[in-house]
């Protein structure tokens, strides 16, 4: 990390290879739309690249990707508020399931990615971030701006609107 | 009531595995204890275990090529156009970037000039000052003999704007030697773009007063055609009033080619340097 920091912009392609699913993971989750979360995830690297240098050391490295993605997305909403409102989901139809998936499995990620969808962009990071183990509270509380005990709080009541959601989904399908 | 709420900000975190083993356990006791809480935990640990289950989307193979794309942009430091929020940083290096040369022979003298100045610096080092002023000497005459080189190189490269940089390059010699000079007499003569002979003018004309410099230049404005080198020559001449340039200017009158503009010029300039110099 410490080469990109030096402007070795070599080095950022081992970054990017490391990170760039996980980051386009939490950008399509927060903006619905797979397009727009390439064009994020390339934004948001050479936005690393850029203001290497505010970067102060390893362990911080992904909070500070992180709050990198959060702002990209955030500059993303502020454009395209008036073009596409957060309920339609976006350019996201269901990804072709995997040979080996039951398809009961996969229309149940379908829903839950659908209900997932529908909570507001407060709850789905806190629920995207903390999906991804190697993130501590402490770190999503960094990511985020708010204390640990928020974080906390926050999870809960998103896992709830998860559930009530995804519930809601189920019953109306036939 | 405030056991169980406690516990049910803390579930997500159980959920996730990443709580202590004592917090563990004592989550545990709890829910054996607290029917609401367990409710909630069941409900939760459904979607929880779904939601961490969904699977990744995967991005396109373009975003890739697109990524490192742009990064070989970057690594030959062409793309330091798409940043209009340029910060401090961001100018430095717009800044670097703009004085950083494109031109493989300017790069090169650079890559020269460094290795040079770091063997001086390495030997200097090694040599432990046994003779400190005359190894700085050598070094600032390693320097000036490859600020010489770089010059040269730039004066032979293919744009027109490298080999204006390499004439301006000659204020940085502080001894022009006879390479120097045929090198820009060369380029006052031979250009092909009438600015790279005009810059290359320009600085020979500060070592006028030196015997080669002005024979040259002499010799020069009798075989140029161009008007503009002409008149330019015709200026550098008359700072001097000394009987070779009057003579020069003499001469190129004869020629009945002359140019009107020109042969106006030289005119008044003998005039004014009270020689009748028509016929």
């Amino acid at each position: 990390m410490l080469q990109v920091r030096d402007g070795d912009v070599a080095k950022l392609g081992i970054l990017f290879e490391r990170h760039h699913v996980k980051l386009y993971n939490f950008l399509v989750r927060m903006t619905n739309r797979r397009d727009s979360s390439e064009d994020l995830v390339q934004e948001v690297f050479l936005r690393i690249l850029k203001y290497g240098h505010s970067y102060r050391g390893d362990a911080e490295f992904v909070v500070w990707m992180f709050q990198l993605a959060r702002n990209a997305a955030n500059d993303h909403f502020r454009k395209w508020k008036k073009e596409m409102p957060l309920e339609d989901a976006g350019d996201m139809p269901d990804q072709e399931p995997a040979p080996d998936d039951s398809l009961m499995h996969h229309e149940k990620s379908a829903l839950l990615t659908k209900a997932l969808a529908l909570l507001s962009a407060e709850k789905r990071e806190v629920l995207v971030l903390s999906r991804y183990q190697e993130l501590k509270y402490e770190e999503i509380g960094t990511i985020l701006n708010c204390p640990v005990g928020t974080v906390k709080a926050r999870v809960h009541r998103a896992l709830k609107d998860l559930r009530r959601e995804y519930h809601k989904l189920s019953q109306d399908k036939p | 009531m405030m056991k169980s709420s406690h516990v049910l900000n803390q579930l997500p975190e159980y959920l996730r595995g990443s709580v202590s083993e004592a917090d563990r356990s004592a989550i545990e006791r709890h829910l054996k204890a607290c029917k609401s809480c367990k409710a909630e935990y069941t409900a939760l640990a459904n979607v929880w275990t779904e939601f961490s289950r969904l699977p990744d989307e995967r991005p396109s193979p373009r975003m890739r090529q697109r990524f490192y794309a742009e990064l070989e942009r970057r690594k030959s430091g062409r793309a330091l156009h798409s940043a209009p929020e340029i910060q401090s940083s961001g100018r430095l290096r717009n800044l670097l970037g703009r004085l950083w040369p494109k031109q493989p022979a300017m790069q090169f003298g650079i890559a020269l000039v460094c290795l040079l100045v770091g063997y001086v610096i390495g030997f200097r080092i090694d040599g432990g000052g046994k003779n400190s002023g005359g190894d700085v000497a050598q070094l600032r005459s390693e320097v000036v003999n490859m600020q010489r080189l770089v010059m040269l190189s730039l004066l032979k490269t293919e744009s027109a704007s490298e080999r204006i940089r390499g004439a301006n390059w000659t204020e940085r010699i502080v001894r022009p030697d006879t390479e120097v000079f045929s090198a820009l007499f060369e380029t006052v003569n031979y250009d092909p773009v009438v600015n790279v002979r005009l810059a290359a003018l320009d600085a020979l004309a500060k070592y006028y007063d030196e015997t080669e410099v002005k024979k040259g230049i002499i010799s020069s404005l009798l075989h140029q055609t161009s008007p503009l080198i002409q008149l330019a020559l015709i200026q550098v001449i008359t700072t001097v009033h000394d009987s070779e340039g009057i003579a020069a200017l003499k001469e190129l009158l004869k020629n009945k080619d002359l140019n009107k503009t020109v042969r106006g010029q030289v005119e008044k300039r003998l005039k004014e340097m009270g020689t009748e110099g028509i016929h």
